[in-house]
């Protein structure tokens, strides 16, 4: 196994004269319980604003960015994804994997904290990840209950939603996808 | 009394009853015929002047009958179940004839046995035309090539063996062009490319 570029030997900064912590790239952060956290987001879902959660998770992308520093978009696709997962592991959101199902691909989350029982909440933290590191709007949809999330375009994102809550998996709901010259 | 004296005792006994055979016995009818009509004789005065018409005289049974055919030379066989026949309980009246008597041979008596030196002497008993002929003129042998083709065929042993199953080879078809086109693309090699393939798919 190769090693992976990403080295997360001082990501955080702890000042205990301040009494602040700081993660590389970013500014000052909180750690905080997920027992805290998972109230809030559970919230925002109910409300159906998940606009703080997602800018969490642009702030993350923010930090990849800055540990692969710049020109994410022409990096090798490993890089990137090695980065992010360090980031996500580091800030205690669990252990990212990328799936390619055909051209689709899938994120998934070991360990992933239970905010929400859709996982939306960690949904829109990946989204906003996602939609740092391309530079455009990425949907991260929940597949399966077991925190499997599909990278999509924001438009396609509500149908999907809809086959998965329908009983779809993984599978079919990528089956049922094309791409735009094969698509009727 | 050995067997072929019997035999020829028997054949005595049938010689001398073919010979005492004649016509076979008429009834009697004169005296029937010869009865006086009375109501007749009552009608008709009796003409003591007519002479008596004279009675014909009888005709043999042998004239009414036709006349018994010769009978042919009777052969072995027929003369062996006429002898059955012939053979009934003795004519109490005919003292002549002599009751046959057939003896059977004792247990201890030796069997008959009929010795012939030469097959070719003795009497055929098949019949002439399924006679196997008397005389069979060698021919030639044949040259050894002619004997191997006259030869039947010998037939194919037959092994029993177990049914086993046998396959039927199949030619494996050659593709003249590729079998499948490919169109999957190569893996993406950058970040941005992984995500813009991604983000490309729209449902179907």
């Amino acid at each position: 196994m190769a090693a992976a570029s990403f080295d997360p030997s001082g990501f955080f900064e702890f000042d205990l004269a301040t009494g602040s912590v700081h993660a590389r790239g970013t500014g000052r952060v909180l750690i905080l319980s997920d027992s805290v956290v998972a109230p809030l987001v559970s919230a925002a879902v109910g409300n159906g604003d998940l606009t703080s959660v997602r800018k969490l998770g642009r702030e993350l992308g923010d930090c990849v960015v800055e540990q692969l520093g710049g020109g994410v978009l022409d990096a090798p696709v490993e890089t990137v994804l090695e980065a992010a997962a360090g980031v996500l592991s580091l800030m205690g959101w669990g252990r990212l994997q990328i799936d390619r199902w055909g051209e689709a691909l899938v994120a998934s989350l070991e360990q992933i904290p239970h905010l929400d029982d859709d996982h939306l909440g960690v949904a829109a933290l990946l989204g906003g990840l996602m939609s740092r590191l391309a530079d455009r709007e990425i949907a991260c949809v929940p597949v399966s209950a077991e925190g499997h999330f599909l990278l999509v375009e924001p438009s396609v994102a509500q149908k999907v939603w809809k086959w998965s809550r329908s009983g779809d998996d993984i599978a079919a709901i990528v089956g049922r996808l094309a791409p735009p010259t094969e698509a009727s | 009394m050995s067997a072929a004296a019997q035999i020829a005792k028997l054949e005595a006994l049938l010689e001398r009853i073919q010979s005492n055979r004649g016509d076979a016995p008429t009834p009697y009818t004169g005296s029937l015929d010869a009865a006086p009509d009375v109501e007749a004789t009552m009608e008709a005065p009796l003409d003591l002047d007519e002479p008596l018409p004279t009675p014909e005289p009888a005709v043999p049974a042998s004239a009414l009958i036709a006349a018994p055919r010769r009978a042919q030379e009777p052969t072995p066989m027929e003369r062996a179940v006429s002898t059955e026949l012939d053979l009934g309980p003795a004519d109490e009246d005919d003292d002549d004839e002599p009751e046959l008597e057939i003896s059977y041979p004792e247990p201890d008596e030796p069997a008959l046995l009929l010795e012939v030196d030469d097959p070719s002497e003795s009497t055929p008993t098949a019949p002439v035309h399924t006679r196997a002929p008397d005389t069979v003129r060698p021919e030639p042998a044949p040259e050894p090539d002619v004997l191997l083709d006259s030869l039947p065929p010998e037939p194919e042993p037959q092994l029993e063996v177990e049914p086993q199953p046998e396959r039927i080879e199949l030619a494996v078809a050659a593709p003249s062009a590729p079998i499948a086109k490919v169109v999957a693309r190569p893996k993406p090699k950058t970040f941005g490319e992984l995500l813009d393939r991604a983000l490309a798919l729209r449902p179907r």
